[in-house]
């Protein structure tokens, strides 16, 4: 069996709402990792780019804050119901009782890194973007989601990671699992939406969720090993 | 005679014998109070002939009563120790017991093993003189003598002892079902250990009787005897090893404990959600009394299962927790098979510990190498694909658009149906237009810790009363042999209790007009009372402090003062030392997390901030302001010291850090005053960081505005 091969990147992000719906029509809830879907969905857009990837953002470069806003009703010109959505930010700005910057424990930037197979056209691709800023996730329209990848690092099989066992720590469509290289021994699931070729409308598809057993290079897994048989 | 008029649990009804009686036989048949009309705690050799020709009785074995040939249950393997013959291990040289019931003892011989708290592999230890030995002593309770009322049988002037014996040859023939024993005699079995030595004086014989037979139930209806004397053997439905030896069983046959975790991916938009947990009891309840031997014990969010070796064993689990995946719930399963020799509630552990480093657990896989760990999860089916739109709430399944309030919703129909079963409280919309705060509050038992503490309490109890002189190898062995099984199982009866007794402290409080109303419990001038409790008498009782889902203690909401959180953090800390006072370790496996926030604030963010890991005692949170944790010991310290330190030096402190941030400069400032306000220091001292200081005062003493002056909870 061939050894995985992927890129890994590294994404900086300056805020980011990912992945979930409102709920109740009133708070829109934020996801700390970065789906398969939303990766492709981003590189899709910005760059024409059909290449997928999952990853998770840094711990310790990030934090959650709240944004209200509301959407506004254009016949009537006045606003709707407000709306909550939790969103990433990063660390530094401090929301509770420290307000400054301390340079020491902090990011000026989110931090993320992002795991695409390793293709030469893709690295080719990667590579021409690197540094342009794009969006990603959720209220760009608002300023949210702006981020670049300012490094691109290729990690082979039993080089720089290991194929392990243990708890998936990201989101990836099943159809993709053999793409990220991921066995599954015992799943957790759930689904994401894939858009159409239009990108009108779309489907939700069956995707292995985090904490599921699997067998996968061990940058997706939580928790490091386990052993079960 | 029919199978279900032998009772397992009345096994050991000699353990409930005082040794007095025994004594008093001793004297008044032999004149000497050392001699025994029986041995141990079995009366299988019991002397009849002396009894009845000392006392003119006619007493004899009750022999037609099945349970009766459960007293035989230690002699064959006192046999072959004491002749140090090997054969009276063997089925065929049970000669006192009729051949039909020898297969009822042989499945009670490995059901008594797998339920009791120590391995009879475990050595012999030496013990200090001043070993506890002959009460039961939970490894989370108190180091104290035990209950002078424990015995069920014991010494009574005012009986003569044919008549105190006879009752328990009596008992041993008329009790014809487990539950009745375990009902008739709850007190007494609940009170005593399951063994008398130390150290194996950890678990109430009341846990260990009701595991022997829910285990026997499961076993008896797999095994048959076969074959002819002297060529007896007993077959087991899953195994193709024929055994005339309860110790080959235990090599040969496989058996499964298996932990599982019932969880939910929903998301709690609105309030009436939370009826998952509603759901989550009532399916517990109808699963508890559908495989009512099956499941060894369980908490709110968990159940241990002994099960089978069927052929399709997943298939058999999605049949026992089938309702819950209807419902959108699923089950994390850690599926532990092994031998029954082997098999224990903590032998995850050791295997997957044991598989992290193999060379220096060689020994330890080799002994278990058919043992299988496996991890499972149970989901309901879902399709490979859904055109849009997802429930909002479990997003898992299809569903039509509804609105609600003019807001557009998206709820399938099982959600639909959670959300139906009713309103948790009506109450809580009222709170908004009063501009109170909720404060959410949820108690946890995490079963992973658990295991852990409860290996390591055992640890420490074994070198507090083991003899120094020990050869350290046997008492590291001795330690290896701990079966947590039953020990787990009293600790989360335990756990029920304190979770029951504290919901009750809360409710009485509402209802004490007086008490609750000083105590800021109460307002008055509204109907609606919690769980439709009624009290007519005083209607105009308004509770503060509810326990939305009936029957489920360990979530529950009040309305935040700093008074109030005080007190229902001292009310906690109340019952949580009356059931576990022992249990004080940093990484205890019971916490208290308390969330504060806006009426508005979704409850789905308080219940991630409860399901985050990684809690301590006590986890306190004021929503995107603050969070911290605190150990049990930092808590008493703090506790202590803010109330005695002036609230306004703390009002400083704080102000300092939220205007420059710096903990730096926090300590300088505790440092610089450490005369004046000594607390702050000394919590210093202790190892307690000025932060956790602040941000404890703030919860539960408050800042200013916080509580006002006549404020409703001062008001009479």
């Amino acid at each position: 069996m061939s050894k995985a091969d992927f890129l890994c990147l590294t994404l900086e992000l300056e805020t980011a709402i990912i992945g979930e719906r409102v709920k109740g029509g009133v708070f829109r809830p934020c996801q700390e990792i970065i789906p398969s879907s939303t990766l492709k969905g981003a590189l899709k857009h910005n760059f024409g780019l059909e290449i997928t990837g999952a990853g998770f953002f840094l711990e310790g470069t990030y934090q959650l804050l709240r944004f209200t806003y509301s959407l506004r009703d254009k016949l009537l010109q006045t606003a709707k119901l407000p709306l909550t959505t939790a969103y990433l930010a990063p660390s530094w700005q401090k929301s509770g009782a420290a307000g400054t910057f301390n340079p020491g424990d902090s990011s000026e930037y989110i931090r993320a890194l992002v795991y695409t197979p390793y293709t030469p056209e893709n690295e080719k691709a990667l590579s021409e973007v690197k540094g342009v800023w794009f969006r990603l996730g959720a209220l760009k329209s608002r300023g949210f989601g702006r981020c670049r990848i300012v490094e691109i690092a290729r990690e082979e099989e039993d080089k720089d990671f290991k194929k392990l066992q243990g708890h998936l720590k990201v989101k990836i469509l099943e159809e993709e699992k053999k793409l990220f290289s991921v066995e599954v021994l015992s799943p957790i699931y759930g689904f994401l939406f894939v858009p159409d070729s239009a990108s009108v409308g779309g489907k939700y598809k069956r995707a292995l969720f985090p904490g599921s057993l699997v067998k996968a290079p061990d940058f997706f897994l939580e928790g490091g090993e386990t052993y079960f048989d | 005679m029919a199978q279900e008029n032998f009772v397992p649990e009345l096994h050991d009804i000699g353990k409930l014998v005082h040794e007095n009686l025994k004594e008093r036989g001793g004297l008044e048949v032999y004149h000497d109070s050392k001699r025994r009309l029986w041995g141990g705690h079995t009366f299988c050799d019991f002397k009849f002939e002396d009894f009845n020709k000392n006392y003119g009785k006619t007493l004899s074995a009750p022999i037609s009563s099945p349970s009766w040939w459960g007293q035989f249950h230690h002699k064959y393997s006192e046999l072959a120790r004491k002749k140090k013959d090997e054969k009276y291990y063997n089925i065929n040289e049970w000669d006192a017991v009729p051949k039909n019931y020898r297969v009822y003892l042989f499945a009670l011989n490995l059901a008594d093993h797998l339920a009791s708290s120590l391995s009879r592999a475990a050595p012999a230890l030496k013990l200090k003189a001043t070993s506890p030995e002959g009460t039961l002593l939970k490894l989370w309770g108190e180091r104290d003598r035990g209950k002078p009322d424990w015995p069920a049988f014991k010494d009574d002037p005012s009986k003569s002892l044919p008549d105190i014996i006879e009752e328990i040859f009596n008992e041993i023939v008329s009790i014809n079902n487990g539950k009745l024993f375990l009902n008739k005699y709850e007190h007494n079995l609940l009170s005593t250990p399951e063994d008398k030595s130390f150290p194996r004086n950890i678990t109430s014989l009341f846990t260990h009787v009701e595991l022997v037979g829910k285990i026997f139930r499961l076993l008896i209806k797999s095994l048959k005897l076969t074959g002819a004397s002297p060529a007896l053997s007993v077959e087991y439905k899953y195994s193709k090893d024929r055994v005339q030896k309860v110790s080959d069983a235990e090599n040969a046959w496989d058996a499964f404990l298996a932990k599982c975790w019932i969880r939910f991916p929903h998301s709690f938009v609105r309030l009436s959600d939370i009826n998952i947990f509603k759901i989550r009891e009532k399916l517990l309840q109808q699963l508890l009394k559908d495989f009512s031997d099956e499941a060894l014990f369980y908490s709110p969010d968990f159940v241990m299962l002994f099960l089978l070796p069927e052929t399709d064993l997943q298939a058999c689990l999605k049949k026992v927790f089938a309702c819950f995946l209807n419902k959108g719930f699923h089950i994390e399963i850690v599926l532990i098979k092994a031998n029954l020799g082997n098999l224990t509630s903590n032998l995850d552990k050791k295997i997957l510990h044991a598989r992290k480093d193999p060379s220096s657990h060689q020994d330890f896989l080799s002994n278990n190498a058919t043992t299988s760990i496996k991890k499972i999860y149970l989901n309901a089916d879902i399709p490979e694909e859904i055109s849009p739109p997802l429930c909002d709430i479990c997003q898992l399944q299809k569903v039509k658009e509804s609105p609600k309030e003019e807001i557009k919703e998206w709820v399938c129909d099982t959600c639909k149906e959670i959300r139906d079963c009713g309103e948790p409280f009506a109450d809580y919309a009222t709170w908004e237009a009063e501009g109170a705060r909720p404060c959410w509050c949820k108690i946890t038992l995490d079963q992973s810790n658990l295991d852990k503490w409860l290996k390591e309490a055992f640890e420490k109890y074994v070198n507090e009363f083991v003899d120094p002189a020990t050869d350290p190898a046997t008492i590291a062995l001795f330690k290896e042999e701990f079966r947590p099984l039953a020990v787990q199982a009293d600790f989360n009866k335990d756990y029920i209790k304190m979770l029951e007794e504290f919901e009750k402290k809360l409710t009485d409080l509402y209802y004490s007009q007086n008490t609750a109303e000083k105590e800021g419990f109460s307002e008055k001038g509204s109907p609606a009372l919690p769980h439709n409790i009624q009290d007519s008498e005083r209607p105009e009782e308004k509770p503060v402090v509810f326990f939305p889902i009936q029957g489920y203690q360990e979530l529950f909401v009040f309305k935040y003062t700093p008074k109030r959180a005080r007190q229902v953090l001292n009310n906690f800390l109340e019952c949580y030392k009356k059931y576990f006072p022992r249990c004080t370790e940093e990484k205890a496996p019971i916490s208290l997390s308390m969330s504060i926030s806006n009426i508005k604030y979704p409850l789905r963010e308080h219940w991630q901030y409860f399901d985050k890991g990684n809690k301590l005692f006590l986890n306190i949170a004021h929503q995107y302001v603050y969070e911290e944790s605190f150990t049990l010991e930092e808590v008493e310290a703090l506790k202590d010291k803010v109330d005695t330190t002036p609230k306004s030096s703390l009002y400083k402190l704080m102000q300092i850090y939220e205007r420059l941030g710096s903990k730096l400069l926090l300590t300088g400032e505790i440092l610089s005053n450490r005369h004046k306000n000594k607390g702050p220091y000394r919590l210093m001292i202790q190892g307690v960081s000025p932060l956790k200081l602040l941000y404890f005062y703030r919860f539960f003493w408050g800042d200013e505005g916080e509580e006002k002056e006549g404020s409703d909870d001062e008001q009479s």
